[in-house]
């Protein structure tokens, strides 16, 4: 199974064929809120005349997840599970120009089945 | 320790670090940074602003001069005519400026608006947004139409050539940035405190343009400058030391020298001139009896 | 003039209101929180959609606990100056995790008003109500935060399977 630095698997399905869930540890999550400068903002407010993608705030807001991600991990190393299921994604703008991205999942420990 | 017995030994909640979620350490020092920061941003913002408006002021078109004129400075021409007389000299000197700005070929959307100062200094001076104030001192201080339109047509020179604008030009662009940036009536205050830092003061090149352009103007309109020198001639009578100061006379071309110009210009036989327009002193005196 | 120093004393007045109450209120509703947490330890939260086979014929109830939180006048100048150069909103992130940790809490306590002993399939979403989009200046952010599930009562005979 694929792990990433942290160590902690993560996959937005919850049964996985060939290995079995030997302990739930519960509901865990890790959020952000972030801002893009002010010049980004215009950046992106000049790209929205013309449409397309606004690549100043498809950043911030790939920044904000990896971060949220890596902030669930974080928690989930603390309670002793070795990977993340169920993983969703929610984002919610605060501001113009600001976002916050959460990510939740439930902490287990996973193993192949023998 | 909450028993874990009813879902099984596989099922439980451990606590988890809530902490990693909350970034926030010392929220008065950020926002001392971050305040110090934007001050320091605003400032050098301003200060690029103000020593390069110079290069750029004249490229703002004229109704931008004109509404912002009328936004920030509110007085002038606002309070109503004291007399009938005093109405009469305003609708004649408004004339005036009319009929010699159409003979200085000014730029489509330019407007002169003349008003009368109440201060008895004998003064006039060209102004934002296409406004002349002529001091009540400057019109008790000549006697002829040909000097009171050589001065006007001066101060149009002014303008023509966007004059206030170039000097003000560093003032007047902070004043707009922080107009546009906050808006509204804060906006107006900030832009009145630019306004202020900035005095207005024409170099001795635009001085002698003004002039070139009046005497071109009077030579169409009256067909002779005749006259034009009268104003010039009464301050460098009484007011001498004005040429011999160093500091006036490095930014203006001394009265004298501009006599000497003005008077080059002259036909060779003296023309008769005009009258004041308006309502003279006389009739203003007759009134009041 | 008196008009600009009254404009500008009423900021520093609310600032300083905002940054010594909201501060308060802060570290109030944190221990709150931690002590209630502790309280209802007990019910488990999982957002996996199946409880296990022990729970099968069980009674379960859709439980949900919202809570609308709003950022204080200090903060909200904060973030605003922090909008303009970029990076973390640090006082937000204090405002939605003491939202959404009270958000779970009030789920759970409506759990444990229905007997339920774990609540499946969590789901946590926010909205905001009203934001600094409308104007930029003045908008007080203002979110809900909402955390849903289906909750599940005791397994018959899991204490017998438990000794």
């Amino acid at each position: 199974m694929a792990t990433n630095t942290s160590g902690i698997t993560l996959s937005n399905i919850e049964h996985f064929p060939g290995y079995v869930i030997t302990r739930h540890l519960g509901l865990v999550q890790g959020s952000t809120v972030r801002a893009k400068h002010v010049g980004r903002d215009i950046m992106a407010g000049l790209k929205n005349i013309v449409g397309g993608e606004l690549k100043g705030y498809t950043e911030l807001l790939n920044e904000s997840r990896r971060e949220a991600l890596s902030r669930m991990q974080a928690q989930a190393l603390a309670v002793g599970a070795n990977a993340v299921i169920n993983v969703r994604f929610s984002t919610a703008n605060i501001a113009a120009g600001a976002a916050e991205i959460l990510a939740y999942g439930t902490a287990v420990v996973i193993q192949r089945e023998a | 320790m909450p028993p874990e017995t009813e879902l099984g030994a596989e099922y439980s909640n451990p606590e988890v670090p809530h902490e990693v979620n909350v970034s926030e350490r010392a929220p008065l020092r950020d926002f001392l940074r971050l305040s110090i920061g934007l001050g320091l941003s605003v400032a050098a913002v301003s200060a690029i602003v103000f020593f390069t408006a110079r290069l750029w002021a004249p490229l703002i078109p004229f109704r931008y001069e004109m509404a912002f004129a009328d936004a920030v400075v509110e007085k002038i021409g606002k309070e109503p005519p004291s007399s009938p007389c005093e109405a009469e000299t305003r609708r004649a000197l408004q004339t005036l400026a009319d009929s010699l700005a159409a003979k200085m070929a000014l730029p489509g959307e330019m407007a002169i608006r003349v008003h009368v100062g109440s201060d008895k200094t004998p003064n006039a001076f060209a102004m934002l947004g296409g406004n002349i104030v002529i001091n009540r001192g400057l019109l008790e201080s000549v006697h002829s139409e040909n000097a009171l339109a050589m001065v006007i047509a001066h101060e149009i020179g002014h303008i023509k050539h966007r004059d206030p604008i170039v000097s003000l030009g560093g003032g007047v662009a902070v004043a707009l940035l922080f107009s546009a940036a906050f808006g509204g009536s804060d906006g107006g205050t900030l832009a009145g405190w630019a306004l202020g830092l900035t005095q207005m003061s024409f170099s001795r090149s635009q001085e002698e343009r003004a002039d070139k352009e009046a005497l071109a103007a009077l030579q169409a309109h009256y067909g002779h400058t005749s006259g034009a020198d009268e104003f010039f001639a009464y301050i460098v009578e009484k007011y001498p030391e004005l040429a011999r100061l160093p500091a006036f006379a490095s930014t203006h071309p001394s009265p004298p020298s501009r006599l000497q110009t003005i008077r080059a210009s002259f036909p060779p036989v003296p023309r008769p001139l005009k009258p004041l327009p308006g309502c003279s002193r006389e009739n203003d005196r007759d009134g009041r009896q | 003039m008196a008009d600009d120093l009254i404009a500008i004393a009423s900021i520093i007045f609310l600032g300083a209101v905002g940054y010594i109450f909201g501060s308060l209120g802060q570290r109030r509703h944190y221990r709150s929180i931690v002590q209630r947490e502790a309280q209802y330890r007990d019910i488990l939260v999982f957002n996996e959609k199946l409880p296990p086979a022990e729970f099968a014929g069980q009674d379960f109830a859709l439980v949900c606990g919202s809570v609308v939180m709003g950022g204080d006048y200090f903060r909200q100048i904060l973030a605003a100056l922090k909008m303009i150069f970029g990076g973390r909103l640090g006082s937000f992130e204090a405002m939605l995790d003491r939202g959404r940790r009270e958000a779970i809490l009030r789920m759970k306590a409506e759990a444990r008003r229905k007997g339920a002993r774990a609540i499946f399939n969590v789901r946590l979403e926010t909205s905001t109500l009203s934001s600094a989009e409308r104007n930029n200046k003045g908008g007080l952010p203002c979110m809900e935060l909402i955390a849903y599930g289906t909750a599940w009562c005791a397994p018959s005979g899991a204490e017998k399977r438990a000794s």
